[in-house]
């Protein structure tokens, strides 16, 4: 019992708070709007994980779906807004396991995986990181 | 207009006037009006719907685009599509609840239920959710009609239902038989289809002083057996249609009572008033 309280009590820890948009990570920001920017969501994900302030980042459901893309994907995509609602495939491309793992992700599982991807449009290959975000509860992939 | 000033509503919401008014600039919500001074105020409606869609969401314009698709408090018609989508019968129930707190079981038939299932037909590749949401409409009215008063009028209304598939089209025959029922009038609701004896059957047990053809899949030839059918039992009373259920383009001799319960019940009682005419009546064809 003292293990599970004491491992609960270092995810919180763990826990970075980044926005949106500007992906500028806050470590207290009860707020949900970002106050940076006031153009993203603030959601929560593994501090380890977290991305840069102006990274390239990807909010994926468990459908599948783009609903978040940084103001950064705006270079390499094309209009942010134009990205969001989009299939995944429309959007990337990666091998077989990068459905599964962005799947799994945004159901929470905590494993970080990492994936070669290209965008579909210009096939400019890029290293994803995948991770699990919230709330609402969905997959991170930060692109470098 | 509630009218609450930029710094209360940016509290409200989390984020400061500045991010509020650049809100304002960018997506055009949330749109205050204006006190007579010049400043912001803001409809707490409008606040509120927004701060639900920004915990829901991952980004501003999603969260903005959902509170504006949703409205404004229990009467959006999309909120109840929001909870069909969800295949969250509580939350439709809850919502349907809410609407009969400002409004009749009618208009919140007409201006809640129908509407959204009309929605979830609309869309493709939600063929699971709108049935979904036609079963659960089904329930709902069917649930409605069993706590109807029981009939207080001498009238009788013999619905002929056309319709051939679960859908927007057979729950408002549906709503139809509702409104009827709850008007008081002595209702029947059959298929269009039926056996010319078992129409027999129900003209004699009802004796209606209306017929009226609903739904849509009628044939011709459906219509012309069933007209046959009924004059055949001596009836001489008048056919109606319901929302173009005739299956004729342009112009026919069937009048219509309209498109919802409400102008139905209206027509019906304007029928009432009239002295009696057999519309697409003629001389009884008993058989000797």
């Amino acid at each position: 019992m003292t293990r599970l309280i004491t491992q609960g009590r270092d995810q919180r820890q763990d826990a970075a708070r980044f926005c949106t948009h500007c992906g500028v990570v806050t470590d207290d920001a009860p707020q949900r709007v970002c106050e940076s920017c006031g153009l993203g969501v603030v959601l929560h994900c593994a501090r380890d994980a977290a991305p840069r302030p102006g990274a390239s980042f990807l909010i994926v459901t468990t459908d599948l779906r783009v609903t978040g893309a940084s103001a950064a994907c705006g270079e390499m995509f094309g209009e942010t807004f134009e990205l969001v609602g989009s299939p995944l495939v429309d959007v990337l491309h990666g091998d077989g396991a990068l459905p599964r793992q962005v799947a799994r992700a945004a159901m929470g599982s905590r494993k970080v995986a990492t994936v070669w991807v290209r965008t579909a449009q210009h096939g400019r290959p890029f290293r994803g990181r995948i991770v699990a975000c919230g709330d609402p509860p969905a997959a991170l992939i930060v692109l470098s | 207009m509630s009218g609450i000033r930029t710094n209360a509503a940016a509290e409200l919401l989390g984020v400061s006037p500045n991010t509020l008014r650049s809100w304002e600039r960018r997506f055009g919500y949330p749109t205050p009006g204006r006190s007579p001074g010049g400043h912001r105020q803001y409809e707490l409606a409008e606040l509120e719907a927004l701060r639900r869609a920004l915990l829901e969401t991952h980004n501003i314009s999603s969260a903005i685009q959902v509170a504006q698709q949703r409205g404004e408090g229990p009467g959006s018609a999309n909120r109840l599509l929001e909870a069909f989508d969800r295949f969250d019968d509580d939350c439709a129930d809850r919502f349907m609840e809410e609407s009969l707190a400002l409004r009749s079981i009618e208009r919140s038939v007409e201006e809640l239920l129908l509407p959204a299932i009309e929605l979830a037909e609309e869309r493709d590749g939600r063929e699971a959710e709108c049935e979904f949401a036609c079963r659960w409409a089904t329930g709902w009215l069917h649930a409605a009609r069993r706590v109807a008063p029981p009939a207080s009028r001498e009238e009788g209304v013999l619905l002929f239902d056309a319709s051939t598939k679960l859908g927007s089209e057979m729950l408002h025959v549906q709503a139809l038989e509702l409104a009827l029922r709850r008007a008081g009038y002595r209702v029947l609701l059959l298929s269009v289809a039926l056996a010319q004896e078992r129409v027999s059957r129900a003209m004699r047990a009802l004796d209606p002083s209306i017929l009226v053809l609903c739904g849509s899949g009628a044939t011709l030839d459906s219509v012309g057996r069933l007209v046959y059918s009924v004059r055949q039992t001596g009836s001489q009373a008048p056919l109606r249609e319901y929302r173009g259920s005739m299956p004729v383009s342009g112009m026919h001799k069937v009048p219509s009572l309209g498109d919802s319960p409400t102008e139905a019940l209206r027509r019906l009682r304007d029928l009432r008033e009239q002295p009696s005419r057999s519309i697409g009546a003629r001389a009884p064809l008993r058989a000797s």
